[in-house]
């Protein structure tokens, strides 16, 4: 074994664990922290697949902003009258398509598994950031108008909400 | 590498069915934003593990457009919240059964 | 269509657009309206006879696929067109005046003028069937004009018997002309005569005909109908029951003669003679004084079918001519008077004779003009009855002559008529013009309107002087007429002057006697009138024969209704009874099934419907994460199902 599989399965396992953690929880402010735990090990796996570029974005971006915004959602919102709401009136259907989901998915997984990779690429970042500005240009630009557009709606509703 | 992808999309399946059943039983919205969130994760590591045998590397490509698209949606999922909490005091989602008010 | 048909058409329609103009006009104008439209269509008619006396004009045209009718316009029937057009108008001039205060004028002038389009069609139809149709419509005009006053007492019973009585004589016409329809393939009338006349058809048919005939010319056996028919206003008596339409029947007969055997036509002769004996004879002690002249009338029909049986037809529409002026101008006489009593004497009855007398004084135009046209009537030389009627009684003579010793019971009977009807006429004039005042109150003056009723009597007395018809005054030979009909093989009959010679004594002998009885001087009393003595008795209730068909048809009606209702109440009550009450059980028994089968078969299938909709409800709950649950499953079942293909 490998010291790159022991790193391997350490975050295999803090993300399943950390999966399992939003569930049990009954805490909002525990399932983000758990989210947090979860993405940080999502990055860790991103770079041992390969994707470097991915695992700074996914960083910077969920650990970093969309965390941060949670935290605010839940500290808005999160109202301390003694009652915690997480009680699970449908456990029984949402075990049901757990499982399903699962199964399935474990075939699929076995099905279309591509194998081991054999040559992987070093310059990742340099080759995305050409194909960003050449094949894909169109999608880059309406994913930054989106941006634009989600920054300004999102402030005007939660400004239009206080008035 | 030499890893296995196998695991890889195992573990994306875990996530994603567990994102699933935060979805379907909490009835916080936050949890069930949080679902969705590890929903969004999962598929990306999907992406990723494919794209690891992929020399283009596209799947990584569309993992950052996932993540942005993610982002969105998480900023103004909570600005709706935030009203929504505004106005029934509350984010039981049993007890948001109008539309309009 | 040739010329005169179009003149012919024109003649038909305008009293029917008189009638309709005049109903949608106002009550004053529309009367005249009418009454000019009749005029217009007598000019016509008198211009057709010019056109149509030599030539005649047929017109024919397929009414259904393979049945032809047509019109035909020849001497007699348009003759008889100018006779029946001139006295309608004269009666719708009457009428103006006679109905003036009546609330029903319109109704009254539509029905006038509906009657004379359909009798003019009667004359000119050509095919029997065509000429049926418009007989039915004289007879339905009639029956509502004879009940034109239908809130009174007794006239609508009075309209419903000329009805029915001339539907009962028309169902043998019907079946007289299916008869000839079907056995000879043709139903024209002017084919008639080239038939091939062997066959028990021929009989029946014939005998069918009569009926038809006997029934709308009121003979014997159907005659009762007349005298009720009064009941209607007097100016409809006068030209409906005593000028056109009664005569219809005479046409029929001069038609349709040319085809009945030889006994037939002796039998006619016989019922027409003894049709004017009796009609003649029941006129005798009549008290009303349109009920002497409807007698009278019936009487002289019997004449004139007499002089068809005889085989004298064209003397019988030279009666039929001269009939229709002295009966009109009769009844319009009679018509003023009683328009002068309902005026100045409402509470007294105004037909009723014995009221009468000395008016003379009040009505001298009216009392001109019935004095010429019951002397024409009666049979006195100079006037136009004398003519016609003479000739008919010669001819009779004539024909007994050759037929047998039996037959002379009809120039008897015609002769014995002669005396009797210039009896009743003188005796009626006398009682109603002469003699003294017999009301308690005075009379009183009363100018006659010139226009309306003076020129219609002056005319209709005119046209009933003997030298209007003939320069000799003693021949029966139209002289004046041969500039209409066309030149006429004068009549030469071999008894030569016999029958005048026994008629005008007789004639005169009547009038002596009626004079004798009720002269000016004489006072008489109600008494003198009441019907008293067996003859009187018989002749004011018309040998009886009214009754007797009451006591014998009805009551046989009766009986056999009794028998048929016995029938019922035995045999098909209890079948029906039976029927119904297996209906009931039958009923109840699919009620039974309804409740227990069909019932619930119904709630059956709402209960599935009701168990579906709740499994599918539960889909659709108010948790949002339920749907979510659903989507989910619904996408893992997809993609399973895709898997397994790939």
């Amino acid at each position: 074994m490998m010291l790159i599989d022991i790193v391997f399965y350490t975050f295999f396992l803090l993300a399943a664990l950390a999966a399992v953690g939003i569930l049990i929880t009954k805490n909002v402010i525990h399932a983000a922290f758990y989210l947090v735990v979860c993405l940080i090990s999502l990055a860790g796996l991103y770079v041992l697949f390969d994707a470097t570029y991915l695992a700074v974005v996914q960083l910077l971006v969920y650990a970093g902003g969309v965390i941060v915004l949670l935290a605010f959602g839940i500290m808005i919102t999160n109202r301390s009258d003694g009652q915690l709401l997480s009680s699970s009136h449908l456990l029984l259907p949402g075990i049901l398509a757990f499982g399903g989901v699962l199964v399935l998915f474990t075939i699929f997984t076995v099905k279309f598994s591509p194998g081991i990779p054999v040559n992987p690429d070093s310059d990742q970042v340099q080759q995305m950031g050409i194909v960003f500005m050449t094949d894909y240009l169109l999608a880059f630009e309406l994913i930054a108008y989106l941006l634009l557009v989600v920054l300004v709606g999102a402030s005007y509703l939660a400004k239009s909400s206080q008035s | 590498m030499s890893i296995d992808p196998v695991y890889g999309l195992g573990l994306s399946a875990f996530l994603f069915s567990m994102g699933l059943l935060v979805i379907i039983i909490k009835r916080n919205a936050i949890f069930v934003l949080i679902g969705i969130e590890l929903i969004l994760n999962a598929a990306n590591l999907n992406f990723v593990v494919f794209s690891s045998a992929d020399p283009a590397n596209t799947g990584q490509l569309f993992g950052v457009f996932s993540v942005v698209l993610a982002a969105a949606e998480a900023a103004i999922a909570l600005a709706i919240l935030l009203n929504i909490f505004k106005f029934y005091k509350s984010t039981d989602l049993h007890q948001l059964n109008r539309l309009k008010y | 269509m040739t010329y005169p048909h179009i003149i012919f058409f024109i003649i038909l329609v305008l009293p029917l657009l008189g009638g309709l103009i005049n109903f949608l006009a106002g009550a004053r104008s529309g009367p005249w309206i009418a009454t000019a439209a009749l005029l217009l269509s007598s000019i016509l008619s008198v211009f057709l006879l010019k056109l149509t006396v030599d030539l005649p004009s047929v017109l024919r045209f397929t009414w259904l696929p393979g049945i032809e009718i047509g019109w035909r316009l020849d001497r007699i029937s348009v003759s008889l067109i100018a006779l029946v057009s001139f006295i309608s108008m004269l009666i719708h001039l009457f009428s103006i005046h006679y109905m003036k205060d009546d609330p029903g004028i319109k109704r009254y002038f539509a029905k006038l003028g509906f009657f004379t389009f359909s009798m003019l069609g009667v004359l000119g139809a050509d095919h029997l069937l065509l000429l049926f149709v418009f007989w039915e419509l004289v007879g339905f005009s009639s029956y509502l004009l004879i009940g034109f006053w239908y809130k009174n007492e007794g006239v609508p019973y009075a309209a419903r018997i000329a009805f029915i009585t001339n539907r009962i004589a028309d169902a043998g016409f019907l079946i007289g002309i299916i008869l000839i329809m079907v056995n000879s393939g043709t139903g024209f009338i002017s084919e008639l005569q080239s038939i091939d006349q062997t066959g028990w058809w021929v009989g029946a048919a014939g005998i069918g005909l009569v009926l038809g005939a006997f029934g709308k010319s009121a003979q014997v056996p159907f005659f009762t109908w007349l005298p009720r028919a009064m009941a209607g206003p007097t100016p409809v008596s006068a030209l409906i029951h005593a000028a056109t339409m009664v005569a219809a029947g005479v046409y029929l007969l001069i038609r349709t003669s040319v085809i009945m055997p030889p006994a037939l036509v002796s039998t006619v002769a016989i019922a027409g003679a003894l049709t004017a004996f009796i009609g003649a004879f029941s006129a005798l002690a009549q008290t009303d004084i349109k009920k002497v002249l409807a007698y009278s009338t019936v009487s002289q029909l019997g004449y004139m079918v007499m002089g068809v049986g005889v085989g004298a037809t064209d003397m019988a529409l030279f009666h039929l001519w001269t009939h229709a002026f002295f009966k009109a101008g009769l009844f319009l006489s009679a018509g003023a008077i009683i328009h002068y009593f309902h005026k100045h004497f409402h509470s007294i009855d105004g037909q009723d004779m014995r009221n009468m007398g000395n008016l003379k004084s009040v009505m001298p135009v009216t009392q001109f003009s019935y004095l010429v046209c019951m002397l024409s009537l009666a049979g006195l030389p100079f006037f136009s009855g004398f003519l016609s009627k003479d000739g008919i009684l010669l001819k009779s003579l004539e024909w007994s002559a050759l037929a047998g010793p039996w037959a002379f019971i009809v120039p008897v009977l015609g002769f014995f008529t002669v005396g009797l009807t210039a009896y009743y006429m003188g005796k009626q004039a006398l009682v109603v013009f002469y003699g003294k005042n017999r009301m308690e109150t005075e009379l009183v003056k009363d100018k006659e309107d010139f226009l309306t009723v003076r020129l219609p009597l002056i005319i209709l007395a005119i046209g009933s002087l003997g030298l209007f018809y003939s320069f000799n005054p003693f021949v029966h030979h139209f002289q004046i007429l041969d500039f209409w009909f066309g030149h006429q093989i004068p009549l030469s009959f071999s008894m030569g002057w016999l029958a005048p010679a026994i008629s005008i004594p007789l004639a005169v002998g009547g009038l002596f006697v009626a004079f004798r009885s009720y002269r000016p001087e004489r006072s008489f009393t109600y008494r003198d009138y009441v019907a008293r003595g067996h003859y009187r008795k018989w002749s004011m209730h018309a040998l009886y024969l009214d009754q007797f068909y009451h006591e014998s048809m009805v009551k046989a009606f009766n009986m056999i209704s009794e028998i048929i209702y016995g029938l019922d109440r035995r045999f098909i009550d209890p079948v029906l009874n039976w029927l119904g009450m297996s209906f009931v059980v039958f009923s109840k028994l699919m009620d039974l099934v309804d409740k227990l089968i069909v019932d619930k078969l119904v709630e059956f299938v709402a209960y599935i419907s009701k168990l579906g909709g709740d499994f599918l409800r539960l889909f659709h709950g108010r948790r949002v994460q339920l749907h979510i649950f659903w989507a989910v499953l619904g996408t893992i079942l997809i993609l399973l199902w895709i898997n397994n293909f790939m």
